[in-house]
C-alpha cells in the first residue's frame, strides 16, 4: 500500500506539470499564438516589416521614432519651461502612444504605492476590531467592472460629485478632475493600491521582530531600524505589487476611455480599435510589442527577486492598538484612513446609493427589476441568480485549478536550474497579453474550433470559462508564493529529500505550510480575477446560459443606470462575502 | 488534508475540460454533407429558424421585442424561432465565414449599412455573407420607406430606424442662460464650452454615425477641422454609448450624442423631460438604419423569407417599433399618438448608403483617430 502511495506521490508533480503545460497550451499559447502570429506573417511569409513600421511611427513611439529618422530632434525639441519666475530648458518631447501609456502606467504605479503602503502598515502593524475583515476585503475593488468604477468615480469626483459638494459647502472652489490624467491615475490606484497593500502586509507580517530589535539595541533609531532592517525585507513584496500594477495600468483600456476620454488614449485603445476594424494583423503587432515590453520588465524584476533571499519569520512583531491616545503615528494613520475612505469607499458607496435612487428619490425599483428578471426571464435572457451561481462556481473552479498551477510554477521558478527565470517570465504572459486578443484567440481557436484529422474540435461553455479564468488567474498565486518560497531554508528541503520524502511530500509538508499566507493572498486575488473577468467570458459564454455577474451588469446597462448598479451591488456583496469565506478557510492552516 | 483535496479537485477539473470539448467531422468539399442552419433545438418535424441579432433586441433592461416576436412568429408558423446574439454582433458571423466555419444561422436582424460594407470588404473574391431576397415574396415590401433602403444589391431589407441626435439637459443649460444647441457651429461656441459628451466612434455605432454626420456636413476635407474645434471647445469622447450616457445622467455635461427616442424611455421612468430634450443639429437627424438579411449558406431560405415578410407586416412593425423604442421601416404601421409625440422627427434625414460608405469607413475613422489621440 505504502509502495503504491509512494509511487503515486512521486508521479504527482510530473503529472501536475504536464497537466499545467497542456492547459496553458490549449487555453493560452495556442489561441493567443494563432492571433499573434499575424504580427509577423504576411501572406504566409515571415516578416518583421509590420513591427518595424510601428516602431518607426512617431504616432506610436514619439520622439524615439523621430530620433531614429533625425537625431537632431533630441536637442532641437528642448524648449524653455517656466515655474513661477524661473525659466529653465526642458525637452518638449513627443511621447507617442507607447510613451504616454508607459508614462500614465508609471504615475499609476507611484500613486498605487503611495496609497497602498500606508494601508499595508496599518494592516500589518496595528490591531483593531475588524482588521481581518478589512484585510479580506482588500481584493474587492479588483472585481469591479470598469463601467461601475467609472460611474462611482463620476459620482465621487465629478462636477456634482461628493467631493465637490463637500468643497463648495465649506466655501472652497471646485476641482475639475474628470477627463484629466489625475483621475485615470486615481482610478488605477483604486484597483491596484489594495493589491500592493495586501501583498506588502503579508510580507510585513512575516518580518522577524528580532532583526529590528537587534538593530535598535545596537543604537539605531526606530526610523533607521526601519529603513535599514525592515524595509529591505518588504521591498520584494512592494516591487511585486508595483510590477503587477504597472502591467495592469499599461494594459488599461475601458477605464481610460470612460474617465479620461480618447485624448488620453493608451496603446490598448488602439488594439481595440484595430480589432474592431477586423485588422488583426495591426492589432497583433501592437499586442506583441505590449507583451514584449511587459515580459522584459518582468524578467528584469525576477532577476532582482532571485537575489533577495530574506530569512523567513520566526516571531512577528506585536501589533500596536489603533485606538489610543493620539500620537504622530496615530494621527498619520487616521489621516490615511480619511483619504482611503474618499478614494476606495466613496465610489462604491455612491454606486450603492445610485442603485436605490430613482428620478423621484429613494426606490427599490432596481432590485425589483432583478427579482422580476429572475422570475420571468426568457431562456435567451439573463437571470441574476444564474449569473451569481455561475460566477461563484467558476470562481471556485478557477481556484481549484489556479492554486495548484500557480504553486507548481512558483516551485519551478524558485529552483536554481538554468532557464527557471525564463519559465517564470513566460508564466506571467497571461497578464502581459491584451484581454481582447486572448478573447479573439479563444473565439477563433476554441469556439469556432480547430480542424485536426478531419474533425473540428470546439471547446465552449462553462468548462472553457473556468479553464480560461484559471489561466488568467494563476500568475497571482505564483507571484504571491514565489517570493515566500524563496525564503525557505534549502537545507531543510534537502534533508527531507535525503531521508526519502518525495518532492511532492516535501512541498506538502514542509514548504506549503510556511508559505500558506501567500497562497491564501494569491487565492483571493485569483478568485477576484475569475469573478471580474469579462473579455473571455462573454465570448465563451455567448449564446449559452454560462454567463457571469459582470456579463449581467453589461447587459443591464441602459438609459437608466439603476438596473446595472443594482446588479453591481449584488456583485460587490457576493464577492465580499466570498473573500471573507476564503480567508476564514485559509486562516490558521499551515503556519 | 484540505490541500490535498485541492489537488484532487484540480485533476477532476482537467478531466472535465476534455469532456467539454466536442468534435464534429468536417466535409471535404466545404459543408455539403454536414447540416448547416441550426445545430441545436431541432425537434422532429418542426424546423428551427435561427436568427442572429444584437443583444438589446432580445434582452434590454427596459424593453425589448425579442420574446414577443418569437411568440407571435411561432403561433403563426410551424417553426421554432431561436434567437442568437453573440458578443461582437455581425463580426462574429463574418469571422466564422473567414475562418471557413459554417455560419449556422439563417438570417440576421439589425444589420447597419456599415456592417454590410464591412462584411463585403472583408470577404475574399466577391463572396457575400448574405444573399438577395426577392421582394416579390415579401408582402408589405411596397411600403418600405425609400430613405431607409441602403443596399443596392437588395440583400438587406430595412427593419427599423432611429435618429442620432443630441439629448440635452435644459435645466443645466438654464444655469448658463442658453437654450439647446441648434447647429453644429453652436457646439463650438463659448456658450457650449465643456458641454458635449460623444461615444467613441472607434467602439460605438452611435459615435461612428455621428462622425458620418459631421462628414456629411463639412465634407471629407473639413470634418477633421470641425472636430478639432469641437475638442478645443471641451467636447469629450468617451468609451462608448453607455459611458457617455452614464456620465450625462450624472450631470457631467449638459449634452450627449444619443437618439431621438430618448423621451420614450424618460416617460417610462417618470423622469424630468427638461433633462431629456432632443436636439436636431441644423434641423437634421442622422438615420441609424437597421435591416434584415439572409445568410447565403442557410438551408432554410424560404422560412427565412417568411420571417422577413412577417417582420414587415404593418401591425408587427408597429409593435416591434414600440417594444424596441425605434421607428418602423414601413409607412403603413400605425403607432399610438403618444409614441409619435415622444419621438420627434427631424426636418431632414441624413444617412450614408452602401455606396457612400464602401471603401471609405476605415480611412475616415483612421484619420480621425490619429488626429484626436495624438500625444
Amino acid at each position: 500500500m505504502t509502495a503504491i502511495r509512494r509511487r503515486l506521490e512521486a508521479a504527482t508533480l510530473p503529472v501536475a506539470a504536464l497537466s499545467t503545460l497542456a492547459l496553458l497550451t490549449l487555453l493560452f499559447y495556442y489561441p493567443v499564438g494563432r492571433v499573434l502570429s499575424e504580427a509577423i506573417l504576411r501572406e504566409g511569409r515571415l516578416t518583421l516589416e509590420p513591427l518595424r513600421s510601428v516602431l518607426a511611427d512617431p504616432f506610436f513611439f514619439g520622439v524615439l521614432a523621430q530620433a531614429a529618422e533625425d537625431p537632431s530632434v533630441l536637442w532641437t525639441a528642448i524648449e524653455p519651461h517656466r515655474i513661477g519666475p524661473i525659466t529653465y530648458p526642458f525637452p518638449n518631447y513627443k511621447l507617442g502612444l507607447f510613451g504616454f501609456t508607459a508614462y500614465q502606467a508609471l504615475l499609476s504605479t507611484i500613486a498605487s504605492i503611495a496609497l497602498g503602503l500606508p494601508g499595508a502598515y496599518v494592516l500589518a502593524r496595528f490591531e483593531f476590531p475588524g482588521r481581518k475583515t478589512i484585510r479580506s476585503l482588500t481584493a474587492v475593488p479588483f472585481v469591479m467592472p470598469s463601467i461601475m468604477v467609472a460611474i462611482g468615480f463620476i459620482a465621487t469626483f465629478g462636477r456634482n460629485g461628493v467631493l465637490n459638494t463637500a468643497l463648495t459647502a465649506v466655501g472652497l472652489p471646485r476641482i475639475e478632475l474628470l477627463y484629466t490624467l489625475p483621475i485615470i491615475v486615481l482610478a488605477h490606484a483604486f484597483y491596484d493600491a489594495p493589491l500592493i497593500a495586501r501583498v506588502t502586509a503579508t510580507a510585513w507580517e512575516s518580518v522577524d521582530a528580532g532583526t529590528a530589535e537587534t538593530a535598535r539595541s545596537l543604537g539605531a533609531s526606530p526610523r533607521r531600524a526601519f529603513v535599514d532592517v525592515v524595509f529591505p525585507q518588504l521591498l520584494p513584496a512592494i516591487l511585486t505589487g508595483a510590477l503587477l500594477t504597472f502591467i495592469f495600468s499599461f494594459m488599461s483600456f475601458a477605464i481610460v476611455l470612460a474617465l479620461g476620454g480618447l485624448r488620453l488614449a493608451t496603446v490598448e485603445v488602439w488594439v481595440y480599435h484595430r480589432v474592431n476594424q477586423l485588422d488583426y494583423g495591426g492589432a497583433s503587432t501592437l499586442v506583441t510589442l505590449e507583451m514584449l515590453f511587459s515580459l522584459v520588465l518582468t524578467y528584469a524584476y525576477l532577476q532582482y527577486e532571485a537575489r533577495q533571499r530574506a530569512e523567513s519569520a520566526a516571531r512577528p512583531a506585536p501589533r500596536k492598538p489603533l485606538f489610543g491616545p493620539l500620537n504622530t503615528d496615530r494621527v498619520a494613520v487616521w489621516a490615511y484612513v480619511a483619504v482611503a475612505l474618499v478614494v476606495f469607499v466613496t465610489p462604491m458607496a455612491s454606486m450603492l446609493l445610485a442603485s436605490v435612487t430613482g428620478p423621484n428619490g429613494f426606490t427599490l425599483a432596481n432590485y425589483e427589476f432583478l427579482v422580476s428578471r429572475q422570475l420571468s426571464a426568457e431562456a435567451f435572457q439573463i437571470k441574476p441568480l444564474t449569473a451569481i451561481s455561475n460566477s461563484l462556481l467558476y470562481g471556485a473552479g478557477s481556484l481549484a485549478i489556479a492554486v495548484p498551477m500557480g504553486v507548481l510554477l512558483a516551485v519551478v521558478s524558485t529552483r536554481d536550474v538554468p532557464g527557471s527565470k525564463l519559465i517564470d517570465t513566460l508564466s506571467m504572459a497571461p497578464f502581459a497579453v491584451s484581454g481582447v486578443v486572448v478573447g479573439l484567440g479563444l473565439l477563433q481557436g476554441l469556439v469556432f474550433g480547430t480542424t485536426v484529422f478531419g474533425y473540428r474540435f470546439t471547446v465552449t461553455g462553462a468548462v472553457a470559462v473556468v479553464a480560461a479564468h484559471a489561466v488568467g488567474a494563476y500568475p497571482f498565486v505564483t507571484r504571491n508564493v514565489a517570493p515566500l518560497l524563496a525564503t525557505i531554508d534549502r537545507s531543510v528541503v534537502e534533508s527531507a529529500r535525503t531521508l526519502g520524502a518525495s518532492r511532492f511530500r516535501v512541498l506538502l509538508d514542509i514548504e506549503l505550510p510556511q508559505v500558506f499566507a501567500g497562497v491564501v493572498a494569491g487565492a483571493a486575488f485569483a478568485f477576484a480575477i475569475s469573478i471580474g473577468e469579462f473579455d473571455s467570458t462573454v465570448i465563451l459564454a455567448s449564446g449559452s446560459s454560462a454567463y457571469t455577474m459582470p456579463v449581467a451588469i453589461e447587459r443591464f446597462i441602459g438609459r437608466r443606470l439603476g438596473p446595472a448598479t443594482a446588479m453591481g451591488c449584488v456583485l460587490l456583496v457576493v464577492t465580499a462575502a466570498s473573500f471573507l469565506v476564503i480567508d476564514r478557510l485559509g486562516e490558521g492552516r499551515g503556519m | 488534508m484540505k490541500r490535498r483535496a485541492y489537488l484532487r479537485t484540480a485533476g477532476v477539473g482537467a478531466a472535465a475540460l476534455i469532456a467539454g470539448c466536442s468534435a464534429e467531422p468536417t466535409g471535404e468539399d466545404g459543408s455539403t454533407d454536414t447540416p448547416t442552419g441550426t445545430t441545436t433545438g431541432t425537434t422532429e418535424g418542426t424546423p428551427t429558424l435561427r436568427v442572429g441579432t444584437y443583444t438589446s433586441f432580445i434582452d434590454a433592461p427596459s424593453t425589448s421585442p425579442g420574446a414577443w416576436v418569437k411568440e407571435q412568429f411561432e403561433a403563426e408558423h410551424d417553426a421554432t424561432l431561436e434567437w442568437f446574439a453573440p458578443d461582437g454582433g455581425i463580426d462574429y458571423f463574418l469571422q466564422r465565414r473567414n475562418q471557413g466555419v459554417t455560419v449556422d444561422t439563417d438570417l440576421y436582424a439589425g444589420l447597419t449599412p456599415e456592417n454590410m460594407v464591412r462584411a463585403d470588404d472583408n470577404l475574399q473574391n466577391g463572396d457575400s455573407l448574405f444573399d438577395s431576397v426577392d421582394t416579390g415574396n415579401i408582402d408589405n415590401a411596397d411600403h418600405l420607406i425609400d430613405e431607409y433602403q441602403f443596399d443596392p444589391q437588395g440583400r438587406a431589407l430595412p427593419m427599423g430606424a432611429a435618429y442620432i441626435s443630441l439629448v440635452y439637459n435644459q435645466n443645466m443649460l438654464d444655469e448658463r442662460g442658453v437654450s439647446g444647441p441648434e447647429t453644429f457651429e453652436d457646439l463650438t461656441t463659448e456658450e457650449y464650452r465643456d458641454a458635449l459628451l460623444i461615444p467613441n466612434p472607434q467602439n460605438s455605432e452611435t459615435g461612428l454615425e455621428f462622425l458620418f454626420w459631421t462628414i456629411n456636413e463639412y465634407g471629407e476635407d473639413g470634418y477633421l477641422d470641425y472636430w478639432q474645434r469641437l475638442l478645443d471647445n471641451g467636447a469629450r469622447i468617451l468609451e462608448g454609448w453607455g459611458a457617455a450616457y452614464g456620465a450625462y445622467s450624472e450631470g457631467e455635461a449638459p449634452a450627449v450624442v444619443s437618439y431621438s427616442t430618448d423621451q420614450v424611455f424618460a416617460d417610462m421612468s417618470d423622469a424630468d423631460m427638461a433633462e431629456h430634450q432632443i436636439g436636431f443639429l441644423n434641423g437634421e437627424g442622422y438615420a441609424y438604419l437597421e435591416a434584415m438579411a439572409r445568410f447565403s449558406d442557410t438551408d432554410k431560405p424560404d422560412l427565412a423569407e417568411s420571417f422577413i415578410s412577417f417582420m414587415l407586416r404593418p401591425e408587427i412593425q408597429a409593435e416591434v417599433a414600440q417594444r424596441n423604442v425605434a421607428l418602423p421601416a414601413v409607412d403603413n404601421a400605425e403607432l399610438p399618438e403618444k409614441f409619435d409625440e415622444l419621438t420627434p422627427e427631424p426636418e431632414t434625414v441624413v444617412s450614408f448608403d452602401y455606396d457612400r460608405l464602401s471603401g471609405n469607413v476605415d480611412d475616415w475613422l483612421g484619420e480621425w483617430s490619429r488626429q484626436v489621440a495624438e500625444q
